[in-house]
């Protein structure tokens, strides 16, 4: 690859970043048309794509943004409104512009010309004033932002005869503009009733915010004509270095809801009622209006100068291939393993000084470990855009109304995770909509809101990620799924079943239910193959449902697919790994108690006879079974099931090793792992062992 | 500038129109105060206002606090984009309206306000 096609190859993975942060600020701007954070964001993701495309000779995306950017930046100016066309056209902006990112004629010409035609009608709408000269002025305000920048609170109140010296005081703040992002706020509380007022003099005065990379002499020499005879004060009130900054400190409401003692809900229906702190001070006569207008101000600019500086915090960060990511782990994985070795020797020689440097070298590789898969850990939030979009695409094309609620942005999952789940997610959420959801007018006659909502949240708990897909949608529908299972037979027509095992059948291959096959969902692949999806990556799924009420789908994920944290157990001269995410307890099983069960497999735990495999013979080991077996009782699907070892030898941390295509259809064994002493050890898939077994 | 008054039982229109600047500033304010003498409800059609200086601003929002005063009404009823752009520049936008008279009426509530306020 030479240096312009680097460059290149740059661009697309920052336009596909870009592209992604722009349909989330999009969906957002749905919601809050107002939000002009928001307008902001897409207006600078559309500004910079056309000016990197253009830079690295993407010209068609460079020309077709920017209309889309023009049309932005009058929203940003105020010049028009965000409404429901204009989201969509730019989505589908978003597409083509991904499209054309790709390249190889993947790219639709008339859907372009249409879109193209749709934003320079908008962007040659609306007031010609200004704003089209303005946007690369102000974008290179943005762009140039230096880390250098400092916000000052500028106090200037002119001398009332200001105007009788041929000056004229918007002239000054103008250029004050020129320096920086500016607020301005006029004092008018000097101005008199009219009998008392001399038209000709200035009873204003005006308190600016200006946030700039110049210093406090430059605003001075803006002043330097009337500064004789004025007020000019300037206060630096934050800088970049953040030595002004405040320590964040939480508001009472933030910690209430945080100790689970204030629902969110009742936080913002008591906020509601209660009028703006600014608002009681006027009333009150202790702040004027004026007053209260200009620190608004100053919070609020020193408040965006704080985002922008931490989100350019976040983008200073460099860009690694993830395949160099996967050498990394596996070199770290090759450590712990080797590390095991030593101190499994250290421990053989009874060397103190030899055992010391192993526990260091333990020590250091078990932080290295952390830190390396840290570095593969990624916020679920980022795919959270990606699915609103299919919400919306989808209701709109099924005629429902759908909010997605999405919580836990920040839970963190391994990267590998994140994109093999994606497909399952996609399934599931377009069961949710399609099957789940009820059409508007028959959520209303149920009494339920026109609009129905699919909650999306991810949180930690312990060393797993629980993934909840809630729909409120109409709920499975017990009796269908009975009757469907029958003419599938998959169950006979007389089975008794928990509601547990009936919504369990929904997994099995080829159920479907749907009365009609939608281009959507509906064609009966479907939960099968999540399910196995979801196990590939050594999770389990459940699915609960209230008929009338909805249905909630929890996804238990690992937190890394590199390293686990297992059970090593021995069969014959083998030694196996159990992840210790199934495992729930170790029982004792003599010769003796196995004969009392009359050959079969049955435990007794405590009263309770669970079922187990007797993994000798499952896996047709030759040689005698010990006196005394093990059975380790695993936990899946709600049900116990025992696996009968010769013996538990402890606690051991896994690098997981694939074994390769040649052994992929071997079923109950899902990888590898190189223990301390250099020999191999197989990784147990336990639900494809129960399955099988 | 230009401008004319037209009043009906208590309540009147004062129509301006052109540039506001310090020059005509005399003539506005007598317009004002006439209008504000006229009737107990001023209402200001500044749709043909291309642009307004400070003077002329706080000569608006003298004359609103003047007639709240005397339990008189001066509202703003349309405004050009020009007019607004002045506003806008000469940072008058406000959230909260001063305590004289009803706040609520106040003539630079949720008027370009703070979106103007930001350097373009």
């Amino acid at each position: 690859m030479n240096v312009s096609e680097q460059h290149k190859e740059a661009f697309r993975e920052e336009a596909y970043e870009l592209l992604a942060e722009l349909e989330s600020a999009l969906l957002e701007l749905e919601e809050n048309p107002d939000d002009q954070e928001m307008v902001g964001r897409t207006f600078r993701a559309m500004h910079t794509i056309k000016g990197s495309g253009s830079m690295f000779g993407f010209t068609d995306i460079a020309e077709f943004t920017h209309d889309v950017e023009t049309v932005f930046d009058k929203v940003r100016g105020g010049l028009m409104s965000v409404n429901r066309e204009l989201i969509d056209s730019t989505l589908k902006s978003c597409d083509l512009i991904r499209a054309m990112l790709e390249g190889g004629g993947s790219v639709d010409e008339a859907e372009k010309n249409r879109l193209r035609g749709i934003f320079s009608a908008l962007s040659r709408s609306g007031s010609e004033q200004g704003t089209a000269s303005a946007s690369p002025a102000s974008a290179a305000q943005t762009a140039g932002r230096s880390s250098s920048e400092k916000t000052y609170r500028i106090r200037f109140k002119p001398c009332r005869e200001i105007y009788l010296t041929g000056t004229d005081p918007v002239l000054l703040l103008n250029e004050l503009r020129e320096l920086g992002e500016c607020r301005v706020v006029a004092h008018l509380d000097e101005i008199p009733a009219l009998e008392d007022m001399d038209p000709e003099r200035c009873y204003t005065y005006w308190d600016c915010i200006l946030t700039t990379s110049r210093d406090e002499n430059a605003i001075r020499d803006i002043f330097i004509f009337v500064e004789e005879d004025s007020e000019l004060r300037i206060d630096m009130i934050d800088e970049s270095g953040g030595l002004l900054d405040e320590p964040a400190q939480k508001k009472l409401g933030e910690i209430l809801v945080e100790r689970g003692e204030l629902t969110p809900e009742d936080m913002a229906r008591v906020l509601q009622g209660k009028k703006r702190f600014g608002e009681l001070l006027v009333e009150s006569g202790l702040a004027n209006p004026s007053q209260v207008e200009a620190a608004l101000a100053e919070q609020q600019q020193v408040r965006e100068v704080h985002q922008r500086r931490q989100n350019s915090d976040v983008a200073s960060s460099i860009r690694v291939p993830s395949d160099k990511l996967d050498i990394l782990v596996n070199l770290v994985g090759e450590l712990v393993t080797v590390q095991a070795r030593l101190s499994q020797t250290a421990a053989m020689k009874n060397d103190s000084h030899l055992t010391l440097i192993a526990e260091e070298v333990e020590r250091l590789t078990s932080e290295l470990r952390d830190s390396t898969l840290n570095i593969r850990m990624m916020p679920f939030g980022s795919t959270f855009g990606k699915f609103k979009r299919l919400v919306r695409d989808l209701s709109n094309d099924l005629g429902k109304e759908v909010e997605m609620i999405t919580e836990g942005a920040n839970t963190e999952l391994d990267k590998t995770v994140i994109e093999r789940l994606n497909d399952p997610l996609v399934h599931i959420i377009r069961n949710s909509i399609d099957h789940g959801i009820e059409a508007p007018e028959a959520r209303q006659a149920a009494g339920k809101p026109r609009q129905g909502t699919v909650r999306l949240t991810a949180e930690h708990s312990g060393d797993c990620v629980f993934i909840t897909i809630q729909d409120d949608g109409a709920g499975l529908d017990k009796d269908a799924i009975r009757a469907k299972a029958v003419e599938k037979r998959l169950i006979p027509e007389s089975a008794e079943l928990t509601d547990k095992e009936l919504f369990g059948l929904i997994f099995a291959p080829g159920f479907s239910t749907a009365k009609k096959i939608t281009g959507v969902s509906g064609r009966g692949v479907g939960m099968d193959v999540v399910k196995q999806a979801i196990e590939a990556l050594r999770g389990a799924i459940e699915i609960t449902s209230r008929k009338g009420e909805g249905t909630t789908i929890t996804i238990r994920l690992p937190l890394t697919l590199a390293i686990i944290e297992s059970l090593l157990v021995k069969i014959g001269n083998d030694r196996y790994v159990l992840p210790l995410s199934f495992v729930e307890e170790c029982i004792v099983m003599t010769r003796k108690e196995m004969e009392e069960s009359h050959g079969k497999d049955l435990a007794n735990v405590r009263g309770h006879m669970v079922p187990y495999i007797p993994l000798r013979s499952r896996f047709e080991l030759t040689g005698d079974a010990p006196d005394i077996q093990q059975v380790v009782i695993t936990h899946i699907d709600g049900e116990r099931i025992g696996l009968l070892v010769d013996t538990v030898i402890g606690e051991h941390q896994t690098v997981i090793k694939s074994l390769g295509r040649a052994y992929r259809d071997v079923h109950g064994i899902s990888g590898a792992t190189i223990l301390g002493d250099g020999t191999v050890a197989l990784i147990l898939d336990i639900p494809q062992l129960v399955k099988w077994g | 500038m230009n401008h004319s008054f037209q009043s009906q039982g208590n309540s009147g229109v004062l129509s301006l129109s052109g540039s506001l600047t310090i020059e005509n500033i005399a003539q506005l304010k007598s317009a004002v105060s006439e209008a504000l003498q006229a009737s107990d409800h001023v209402t200001l059609d500044l749709s043909g206002v291309e642009s307004a200086d400070i003077c002329s601003l706080q000569l608006f929002c003298s004359a609103h606090r003047t007639g709240a005063r005397s339990g008189k009404i001066v509202e703003l009823a349309r405004a050009g984009e020009g007019f607004e752009a002045s506003v806008g520049e000469a940072g008058f936008g406000r959230h909260v309206g001063c305590a004289s008279g009803n706040s609520c009426d106040c003539l630079w509530i949720d008027r370009s306000g703070e979106k103007a306020g930001v350097a373009p």
